[in-house]
């Protein structure tokens, strides 16, 4: 299959908010584990919002990384909900840099690999260790598109700061914008397609 | 644009302190070495890093303080010599692309007040 696609155009373009918003509404995964029963395969109202920003930075020899646990365990970065009617929808930006991020759920298992068996990040490949990586191209402070959902009770999710190779040392700068959601189950009306969000081993097909 | 100030000095003195989240981007420097010698310079990051792992064989990499403890262990970012007698002021296009991780500190190779360093820097 080749696909050679002419050039798109547009009209009456609706913007569309980045983040959620009171009265948007959410359909969780059905696929979520019996520990989150209150969120799992229902749909919710978001109540109330509001965003906070809350910086990261860490400093990396070359060729080393360090894993950012993002839950509330004793000693990790303490970025989840701590009450069942919270979730926190998480805009990771990255500051220009020679690094990336490798995302992990739970430890050690990567969240992204292809078919071929051996196709899975692997540190100590010289070409394994970029497979999957996110740049700080990929979601930049000025506009970030790496997003995680994070709700109360879930598994931690781990994220591999990696300095790349070049450098000496690298300042990896990570700003993490939370949109914190007051959610509460209901009903959503019949026009309104809530947003779907899944489970994150379902994207580990 | 921030400027910071200070004279020629053996043991190094802080230019900028180190800012958490940012890194300091160097825009310009001048220097007027008005003393009986020539002077050189060394402009020092000053930084600790993070413990980590090596991703060849994951193992510790223990946090390492340079220049943190003493200006002189810092990882030189710049090195110039300034003849007795002269003014040099580097603009942009000389020293646009050094940044600092941490703070900057200037280490002179003699100690006077006669010579005086004055850098133009962004936080970013």
């Amino acid at each position: 299959m080749l696909e050679l696609r002419p050039v798109e155009t547009f009209a009456g373009v609706t913007p569309r908010p980045k983040v959620l918003l009171p009265d948007f509404w959410i359909k969780v995964s059905d696929s979520f584990p019996d520990a989150l029963d209150h969120v799992r395969g229902k749909s919710m109202k978001v109540l109330k919002t509001n965003q906070i920003v809350w910086p990261v930075t860490k400093i990396i020899k070359e060729g080393c990384y360090v894993d950012l646990n993002l839950s509330n365990d004793n000693g990790q970065e303490l970025l989840y909900p701590n009450d069942p009617s919270n979730m926190y929808e998480v805009l990771i930006a990255l500051h220009p840099g020679n690094y990336y991020l490798l995302p992990y759920f739970p430890a050690g298992q990567p969240i992204w690999r292809l078919d071929e068996p051996t196709m899975t990040p692997t540190m100590n490949s010289a070409t394994l260790k970029y497979l999957g990586a996110i740049r700080p191209s990929d979601s930049p402070v000025e506009n970030p598109v790496f997003k995680l959902y994070l709700f109360y009770k879930l598994k931690p999710v781990i994220l591999r700061v990696v300095a790349d190779d070049g450098v000496a040392y690298e300042k990896c700068r990570i700003e993490f914008q939370i949109n914190r959601c007051k959610i509460a189950q209901d009903t959503p009306p019949a026009n309104v397609t809530p947003k779907y969000i899944p489970y994150l081993d379902e994207l580990k097909w | 644009m921030p400027s910071a100030r200070q004279t020629a000095n053996t043991s190094g003195l802080v230019l900028v302190n180190p800012h958490k989240h940012k890194i300091v981007a160097l825009e310009g420097l001048k220097v007027n070495n008005q003393s009986n010698n020539d002077i050189l310079l060394k402009f020092v990051d000053q930084y600790t890093s993070d413990a980590s792992k090596t991703m060849a064989a994951d193992a510790v990499q223990a946090a390492e303080a340079l220049g943190t403890g003493h200006p002189l262990s810092g990882k030189v970012r710049l090195e110039m010599s300034v003849p007795t007698g002269e003014f040099q002021s580097l603009g942009k296009d000389d020293v646009g692309g050094i940044r600092f991780l941490g703070g900057c500190a200037v280490i002179a190779d003699a100690q006077t007040s006669d010579c005086v360093v004055v850098a133009q820097y962004r936080l970013e």
